[in-house]
């Protein structure tokens, strides 16, 4: 069986700036267009707005103090969920540190 | 001398011809666009030169040759890329068969070989309006604008409709030949429905088929936006940054219109399988 290889999400990641989003009408998605590769992928809202605040100075702890100030959600779950995400966006190369 | 004008996405054109061999085939060609009496845009003209045929937009010389069916397929050629560049970028063209379904557009949109065309034919002979088996143009307003131009079929046959239904169904027919750039003669059939839209409708439903031998008559699901809109601008004509396109797109495309994905090796019950759809299923 091949072992996955180590997903790696940065201390303070940092959405890479050839990420170009477009909200779509009337829908709680947002498509994101890399510009380098023309690649697409498209985000709930939620997964849209944690994109959004990796900005290369907050860590996962501080994003996911922003999504429960926004969310009445369990703490323990919306921090998972949000390092669930992360190391997605991490693999799908959307981060970086 | 045989003259015609006609508008195209806000775009007049006028095309004179004094060849008669060619004023044969760019008669049925330009048949079905709406009328203009507006200054042209473009201006084409095909007249006889010495022992040639010369083609012209604008007094520019586009192609010259001596066979007629070589003239009006490089008219052709011309006229659309002509079209499409004039009416950018406020109106954009999608690689796209468009019918009228319940006073709103119905795109089918898809590479060549996925079964656009055969779908488009499906819905005029079922008696749909027809808007275009190509260009579907997308105005800012989220409208589809007419760009009529006859079906065509590459070959004389079509595996799935015969000349008689065609015939039946009130098409007229034409068709034209022209010599390949290996020698060989090209026949292209053209195809004019009886019943042509000649004003914007808004688009109401996307469609992006794909023709399989395995797949069954028509399998036909409800997809996102976000996964149409991620798959569409590979199909516009124009060339654009790909944040562009999308954002383009999504601005032009009315948050009420549904998207499908279909998969089908029967045009006919796959249209059905479309116009049957209830109003405003999502």
């Amino acid at each position: 069986m091949t072992e996955l290889p180590d997903i790696h999400v940065p201390e303070r990641p940092c959405k890479r700036p050839e990420l170009v989003g477009e909200e779509m009408d009337g829908m709680d998605e947002v498509v994101y267009v890399d510009t380098e590769t023309g690649s697409n992928y498209a985000l709930n809202i939620v997964a849209a707005t944690i994109l959004e605040l990796c900005d290369g100075t907050r860590t996962s702890d501080d994003i996911t103090a922003v999504i429960l100030g926004n969310l009445e959600a369990d703490p323990e779950r919306v921090r998972k969920d949000t390092q669930a995400i992360l190391e997605e966006f991490a693999a799908y190369g959307l981060i970086r540190g | 001398m045989w003259h015609r004008s006609f508008r195209v996405g806000g775009v007049s054109v006028s095309v004179d011809s004094s060849h008669a061999p060619c004023t044969t085939i760019l008669e049925p060609m330009c048949r079905l666009y709406a009328g203009s009496t507006d200054a042209p845009a473009l201006h084409f003209r095909v007249e006889p030169v010495e022992e040639r045929i010369r083609l012209s937009v604008n007094g520019t010389t586009l192609w010259q040759g001596t066979d007629a069916g070589e003239i009006a397929a490089g008219f052709e050629v011309r006229l659309y890329e002509h079209l499409l560049a004039a009416m950018a970028p406020e109106t954009l063209s999608l690689h796209a068969g468009a019918v009228e379904l319940d006073g709103q557009a119905c795109l089918f949109a898809a590479e060549s070989g996925a079964g656009k065309s055969s779908l488009t034919t499906a819905a005029v002979l079922d008696g749909a309006g027809y808007l275009s088996d190509e260009f579907a143009l997308l105005g800012a307003d989220g409208t589809v604008i007419p760009f009529p131009r006859p079906l065509q079929w590459g070959k004389l046959r079509h595996p799935a409709f015969r000349h008689a239904r065609m015939l039946d169904g009130g098409l007229t027919k034409a068709l034209f030949r022209f010599p390949d750039r290996h020698g060989n003669t090209v026949t292209t059939l053209l195809w004019l429905p009886p019943k042509v839209r000649h004003t914007p409708l808004p688009l109401g439903i996307v469609v992006l088929p794909q023709y399989h031998t395995k797949a069954p008559a028509a399998a036909l699901r409800p997809i996102r936006r976000s996964e149409a809109l991620m798959e569409l601008p590979r199909h516009l004509h124009h060339r654009m940054p790909p944040e562009i396109m999308l954002q383009e797109l999504n601005h032009r495309i009315p948050a009420a219109t549904r998207f499908y994905r279909l998969r089908f090796t029967d045009a006919r019950t796959a249209w059905r399988a479309v116009r049957d759809l209830p109003a405003g299923e999502s």
